[in-house]
């Protein structure tokens, strides 16, 4: 369900192949002004996770990869090193608290969205029939 | 850090054009007003399916139902990413649906007017999506994170929305004599509550000096007011539409559309909960709610004997 739904509000415009979902409470964040502060730094999380990245402000977190457990709070290290800029947040989430789509279900979950072009603002002709109805009532 | 000295760093944080993002130190204002504004604008979202909703069933062919119905389900994910960047402040999803529900959160008062005919939803898209993507176009240069992200997500789909009701209003307009009187119709009474929109004259708006301090309001009410009567009173003129103030005019030497004086005594009844539809609105959310609760219940059921198996 929380796939589905997050297919429904997140991914309604065809980008998608794939669709994560992890609850909030099994997210671990830092952002930079956070990094900052070596003393306050919570441990990693047990077990594999996976590094998300954001490395530009108006873009969204990247997927860097996974790492295994790294002792106490050098993880914050490891994951920022995997990037060649210094991350603007960090975002590391326990493997097993993720769900994933199968790939066999791409199609059916994200192909409807492809065939309803009406959705993109490109599909529409108002422009050029405004300009069309102000060149007809030109003198 | 001391207080004083937190606030500076953040101040110039904001004038180099950097984003806030959750967990960074913030003033406690700039958190609740935040807070304010992203809770609201979601209701905005979602209340606003409803006036539109109402004509799912009774578009006027099978494309133009699509249509709506993608922009409505568009209106509730837009909705969803504004409450998911309000969560980031650490306001929970359930005291800001409580307060909607309560009667105590405001959403946009333009959703407070009904939706008469079917000219209506065009005019809908054409002015009030119109406005919107101004609103927002402006807030997604804002210095919060989230907030600034959603807008950008929001404007690419609300695009769609504003042509959807441009292309109905266009084909009403040039159609039979009947079909334009109903667009004219829908025209004179959308026109001057699209322009509350904006809100207050400046002067007026009490939270707007701390808001553009903060980087999070960085044009005013009275500029993206103007800028849209620049934008729409030549479109409505191209399609032989009339506004419904005898004010307007175009004034060479500025390059603006003069308009008349807005009627604020009806702006502050309406914000304050006397318009048109705001009881049916709330009405309906508390349906909507009450009736959504077995599937809550079920959920919550499920999750639990998953987490004891």
């Amino acid at each position: 369900m929380a796939l589905l739904n997050g297919r429904d509000v997140f991914a309604r415009r065809p980008e998608c192949s794939s669709l994560w979902a992890a609850p909030t409470s099994a997210v671990l964040s830092r952002t930079a002004q956070q990094l900052a502060d070596p003393g306050n730094q919570p441990a990693g999380p047990e077990g594999s996770f996976e590094v998300f990245l954001k490395l530009d402000p108006r873009g969204t977190l990247v997927h860097l990869g996974s790492l295994q457990s790294v002792s106490g709070t050098e993880v914050w290290s490891m994951a920022a090193s995997l990037a060649a800029e210094t991350p603007l947040v960090i975002w590391l989430v326990p493997s097993q608290a993720i769900v994933a789509t199968e790939p066999e279900q791409a199609d059916s979950l994200f192909s409807p969205g492809r065939d309803k072009g009406y959705r993109d603002q490109a599909y529409y002709r108002v422009h050029t029939e405004l300009r069309r109805l102000r060149r007809d009532r030109e003198p | 850090m001391k207080e004083d000295a937190r606030l500076a760093e953040f101040e110039a944080r904001i004038a180099r054009d950097e984003k806030i993002e959750p967990g960074d130190w913030m003033p406690e204002e700039y958190r609740r007003q935040l807070i304010r504004m992203i809770s609201q604008h979601a209701h905005s979202e979602i209340v606003g399916m409803l006036p539109e909703g109402e004509w799912i069933t009774r578009a006027p062919t099978l494309r133009r139902k699509l249509v709506l119905l993608a922009k409505v389900q568009d209106e509730g994910g837009h909705g969803q990413y504004l409450y998911h960047a309000a969560e980031s402040l650490g306001i929970t999803r359930e005291a800001m649906i409580d307060a909607l529900l309560q009667g105590k959160a405001k959403y946009s008062s333009i959703f407070n007017y009904p939706a008469m005919t079917w000219a209506d939803i065009g005019v809908i898209g054409w002015f009030v999506d119109g406005a919107a993507i101004l609103n927002q176009t402006m807030l997604a240069r804002c210095s919060y994170g989230p907030y600034a992200r959603a807008m950008v997500r929001i404007c690419a789909e609300e695009s769609f929305h504003q042509k959807q009701g441009l292309e109905i209003v266009l084909t009403l307009a040039q159609g039979t004599p009947e079909q334009k009187a109903m667009v004219q119709g829908a025209v004179d009474r959308w026109w001057w509550p699209t322009l509350m929109m904006f809100g207050p004259h400046d002067a007026d708006s009490p939270n707007t000096p701390v808001l553009a301090r903060w980087g999070i309001k960085t044009r005013s009410n009275d500029e993206l007011r103007q800028e849209f009567v620049n934008q729409v009173a030549p479109q409505a003129e191209a399609m032989r539409l009339s506004l419904p103030d005898p004010d307007l005019r175009f004034d060479s030497n500025s390059g603006d559309w003069h308009f008349g004086e807005i009627d604020w005594d009806e702006f502050w009844r309406v914000v304050r909960g006397d318009g048109p539809c705001n009881a049916e609105r709330l009405r309906a959310r508390r349906t909507a709610h009450d009736d959504g609760a077995w599937v809550r219940r079920a959920l919550a059921a499920y999750a639990e004997r998953a987490r004891a198996a």
